[in-house]
């Protein structure tokens, strides 16, 4: 389980990975992608930092999408009725952290996960405009947001 | 007469032990393994009958499992159709189509809707999609993937689509 640090340092990597191509718009495919992994570490950096989060209401103490699974069994709760320990990957754990416990980005953070998860249907074509409306906003939201609640000082200059 | 019976079959001989019993009767055929087949015949029959129950058992769970199952999806989809319908004119969609798999094994619900609008339109969209999984997994416990892909100015690999996503949904002319 990476640190706490080590998402920093990942998030800032991509960052900077994302604003060398970014302005470009000559890899728009590869913005989106970045943009998602970019927010993941920022996701995951804002759970090992809290080290608890809620499931169906209830504290559980987890500090990684990874350990939910174990923490909703030994707290006798379900998991989702159509998955097991098997079927319950960090994507769904995570998806379901976020959704109950960052309600404030969660919109954002789904819209990054459901367009990397489609990139290949549009045959990795993506506008300036897409990745203008898309990427850039949500992105910018979710450090905005790690920032004020997390006291990080991550900086994203996507602008033209 | 009636009494005498009783008295005799409760007090005499009922103090008889079963092998005691059996060694009074003479045949053809030893009583034991008479006794021993029918016992066989009847383990075999309750065998039988138990396996058929198990199996209805079973077949009804699992037709149940399947009813619920495509009915969620098929929920899931009616209510997007209808909250995109029930927007004001602005948000006009040109086209929504709505591709999906079952996995009657696991119960995955994973749904892509193809939509043509433009990005404002397509915020609106996405964020419709994830309210309502976030719906479906506080209310039904199932987790959704309601995806979509904007066709507007893209050139959609529609192959790739019905590969993942065999099952196209018919809105017009549903029996």
């Amino acid at each position: 389980v990476p640190t706490d640090k080590e998402h920093i340092n990942q998030t800032n990597h991509n960052i900077k990975f994302l604003e060398s191509f970014y302005k470009t718009y000559n890899f728009n495919d590869w913005s989106i992608t970045v943009a998602f992994y970019t927010a993941l570490h920022i996701i995951e950096y804002a759970i090992a930092v809290k080290g608890k989060v809620n499931y169906l209401g209830k504290e559980l103490m987890v500090s990684d999408p990874g350990q939910l699974c174990g923490a909703i069994k030994k707290a006798n709760l379900s998991l989702p009725i159509n998955h097991s320990n098997t079927s319950f990957s960090p994507h769904v754990a995570r998806n379901l952290i976020v959704d109950e416990n960052f309600s404030d980005i969660s919109s954002c953070f789904s819209l990054l996960y459901t367009n990397s998860r489609t990139a290949r249907y549009r045959k990795y074509a993506w506008s300036q405009m897409q990745v203008e409306f898309i990427v850039k906003p949500a992105l910018e939201s979710i450090i905005k947001w790690c920032n004020k609640e997390f006291g990080t000082s991550f900086k994203l200059s996507l602008k033209q | 007469m009636e009494s005498y019976f009783n008295q005799s079959l409760n007090n005499k001989f009922s103090s008889y032990s079963f092998a005691t019993r059996l060694s009074l009767y003479e045949g053809p055929q030893n009583i034991e393994t008479l006794i021993s087949d029918f016992i066989k015949q009847r383990e075999e029959q309750a065998k039988k009958e138990g396996i058929r129950e198990t199996i209805e058992k079973i077949m009804s769970l699992a037709r149940k499992q399947i009813d619920d199952y495509v009915l969620l999806i098929t929920k899931i989809v009616d209510i997007v159709y209808e909250e995109v319908k029930r927007q004001p004119s602005e948000f006009n969609f040109n086209t929504i189509k709505v591709q999906t798999n079952f996995y009657f094994d696991t119960h995955k619900i994973s749904i892509l809707f193809i939509i043509d609008t433009n990005p404002e339109n397509e915020l609106k969209f996405a964020n419709l999609l994830h309210e309502i999984e976030k719906i479906v997994f506080q209310k039904d416990h199932f987790v959704a993937e309601l995806l979509y892909v904007n066709q507007n100015d893209s050139n959609i690999d529609y192959e790739s689509i019905t590969q993942d996503y065999p099952y196209h949904r018919k809105f017009k002319d549903v029996v």
